[in-house]
């Protein structure tokens, strides 16, 4: 588990129009300074390691920025960020090598079709655009390939786009970038969701699109598909936080520490425009709720992904409620249908067919009504799921191994926004 | 107002708090607990005052061999009407037996001899409307209970209480006010709304609630209480220490 350091809080250089921290930033809720101390007294309470984050963290001074890498390295051995790119610079690079820092980057394309990360006017946006761009670029050629956030929309996955942007991934894979995690577009605006959301169909176009390109290239990983092929193998033990049942009180994958020391959770589940302390326990009353209510009514009773899924990532609930199944249900239970008809020609036993699903479920219902959370992985034996395990290709072992490497280095997490 | 789309299954309790930030928990947990430390007074001290005839709490076998002197000495007797299991949450509506794993709690009920040998009768025939007079709420919250709590068992009478005050809209009920002791929520860690309940229906027995109360609070520490429930502290004369309090 990785902590997330904010020492500006949400404080960005761009106006990205879908962010889901913009209604934080409405209400005026920034952080304006930080202390240095305070914050690495909370990592060492939390555990460290630790990821810089934002809003956007290299608009911090760069002294700064080596002061807590030099730290992060002398007590955790690395270190990493999560950026939007436009402000790397030479010396940012050289940091990075020094300091073993693993970048992430948020960008949804090329040029135009990144346009939705606005910067105040058309020309600077696509100046910023171009300034990430080079980033990357630049990462790739000194060694150190960033991870890559993009987030899906109108602007740059309808079906006209999509190919731009897939051809721009591969250009990208083929210089070095390995990590794709895909966003659906979430944003708490009636206007910009009518102005950039995908619809399900669009969604899964898209989703399909890129699971096919991960095909065609070997050493891309979106970690989505991963994710969802571990789940229906009840392998849960190193997939994502947006499938296992995340209380958004207390966004347990997420420990997040403000420039003030103050401990915060993931913000996509902040819908009050404030970023609220963490509650003391963990609670799964939403998970609880889920598999009793309708789906009609917006849970997910009866759905034989709900293990899997557990109505997704509660920051994307419907009507930003967290006690809702997510806004894109139909989009994961149209790709967990497809992962599952793929397994079953694998000669795979999905956990969503297995006549053990209601005995599975009954299993995580009770631990969550003891306020505990529950995996697939401690409660079935994995061998029962996984016998084709010795006939899985090279592609799927690898994908595991690096799965593995990945979230040692508390990635799952790394990568959760913006 | 039934419920047709009422699902068939119950939550568990879980109550749990989120501060908006540090500095705002450690400048209101404090007080709030405070606040709520002197309500469980308040809850066999309004007995002593003749403000109703019993009080109904809980208490682990170790409270009560701790707290039960003064009842003792203030002539009132007790007596435990079950066995339970301690909830852990701040607020529970769901009782667990005690068969449940958890610490066991005493329900008792406090009050003078007969009221107590009455509660106990009402207790073992399920008569809330008894149970509700003997413990001093007025009827128009025994109404409420058996409305809302009994008839159609809402375990959470957050939305009823709100819709009493306001009509719904849709999916919202926004409440607003200037008193802050009206806001029902402060049930689920321990203020409950009662305070001024008692104070707007029964007002001169609240007065002597509060001014029994008083003696048992530091100054500064009721007059802060009281600040927080929106009241105005009347200095009387020949009250001595004690203090008369309006809405």
């Amino acid at each position: 588990m990785t902590v997330e350091l904010r020492p500006l809080g949400v404080s960005c250089n761009l106006q990205c129009q879908y962010c889901y921290q913009n209604p934080q930033r409405d209400a005026g809720n920034l952080l304006r300074s930080y202390d240095i101390d305070r914050m690495k007294e909370a990592i060492r309470a939390e555990g460290g390691p630790f990821s810089l984050f934002g809003g956007e963290p290299l608009l911090i001074p760069i002294e700064d920025l080596e002061a807590l890498w030099s730290w992060g390295l002398a007590e955790y051995g690395s270190n990493s960020i999560q950026t939007n790119g436009t402000l790397i610079s030479d010396r940012h690079v050289q940091l990075f090598k020094t300091y073993k820092v693993q970048v992430g980057i948020s960008l949804d394309g090329p040029d135009e079709l990144n346009d939705a990360r606005w910067h105040h006017t058309l020309l600077k946006t696509r100046d910023s655009t171009a300034r990430a761009q080079a980033a990357v670029e630049r990462l790739c050629t000194a060694g150190i390939p960033p991870s890559l956030i993009i987030t899906l929309h109108r602007n740059n996955a309808t079906l006209d786009k999509l190919p731009v942007l897939l051809d721009w991934v591969r250009y990208l894979v083929g210089l070095g970038v390995r990590w794709v995690r895909l966003h659906l577009l979430e944003s708490e605006s009636r206007v910009i969701r009518e102005k950039y959301a995908l619809s399900t169909e669009e969604n899964i176009a898209a989703l399909l699109a890129f699971f096919d390109l991960q095909k065609q290239l070997p050493s891309l990983h979106c970690d989505v598909f991963d994710d969802i092929r571990r789940m229906l193998l009840g392998q849960d033990n190193s997939t994502t936080c947006v499938w296992n049942a995340c209380d958004p009180w207390t966004t347990r994958a997420v420990r997040g520490v403000e420039g003030n020391g103050q401990r915060s959770n993931h913000g996509r589940t902040n819908k009050d425009r404030i970023d609220f302390v963490k509650a003391d326990r963990d609670g799964f009353e939403r998970y609880l709720a889920l598999y009793h209510t309708p789906q009609e009514c917006g849970g997910c009773k009866g759905c034989r992904f709900f293990l899997m899924c557990k109505g997704q990532c509660s920051g994307t609930a419907l009507d930003g409620d967290w006690r809702n199944q997510s806004e894109h249900c139909e989009v994961w239970k149209r790709l967990y249908a497809t992962f599952e008809q793929e397994l079953v020609v694998e000669g795979h036993e999905s956990v969503s067919l297995s006549p053990r699903r209601r005995e599975i479920e009954r299993a995580f219902l009770d631990a969550w009504a003891r306020g505990e959370n529950a995996y697939m992985s401690q409660l079935i034996p994995q061998s029962t799921y996984d016998r084709a395990s010795s006939e899985v290709d090279w592609r799927t072992a690898l994908a595991e191994i690096a799965h593995e490497f990945h979230a040692s280095l508390g990635a799952g997490e790394r990568l959760g926004v913006p | 107002l039934e419920y047709p789309d009422r699902l068939d299954f119950t939550l568990p309790d879980f109550t749990r708090f989120r501060w908006v930030s540090d500095q705002a928990r450690t400048h209101w947990e404090p007080r709030l607990q405070r606040i709520s430390e002197v309500w469980a007074q308040v809850e066999w001290r309004s007995v002593c005052a003749g403000v109703r005839r019993c009080a109904l709490v809980p208490l682990t076998p170790r409270q009560l061999v701790a707290q039960a002197a003064p009842w003792i000495a203030q002539g009132l007797v007790m007596f435990p009407l079950a066995v339970e299991t301690g909830s852990t949450q701040p607020y529970a509506s769901n009782v667990p037996s005690a068969s449940s794993e958890g610490a066991e709690v005493l329900r008792i009920v406090i009050g003078a001899q007969s009221a107590v040998g009455h509660f106990k009768s009402a207790w073992a025939a399920g008569d809330n409307e008894a149970m509700g007079e003997l413990l001093g709420y007025p009827a128009c919250w025994r109404t409420f209970f058996a409305e809302v709590w009994v008839r159609r068992v809402c375990v959470d009478t957050t939305w009823p209480m709100a819709s009493n005050t306001r009509r719904p809209e849709e999916h919202i009920i926004a409440v607003a006010g200037p008193k802050p002791w009206a806001n029902v929520l402060g049930r689920w860690f321990g203020v409950r709304a009662d305070a001024q309940r008692l104070i707007e229906v029964l007002t001169e027995k609240a007065e002597r609630l509060l001014l029994y109360m008083y003696p048992g609070y530091s100054d500064e520490g009721f007059e802060s209480f009281v600040t927080r429930l929106g009241l105005t502290i009347i200095r009387r004369a020949d009250a001595g220490d004690a203090a008369l309090i309006r809405a």
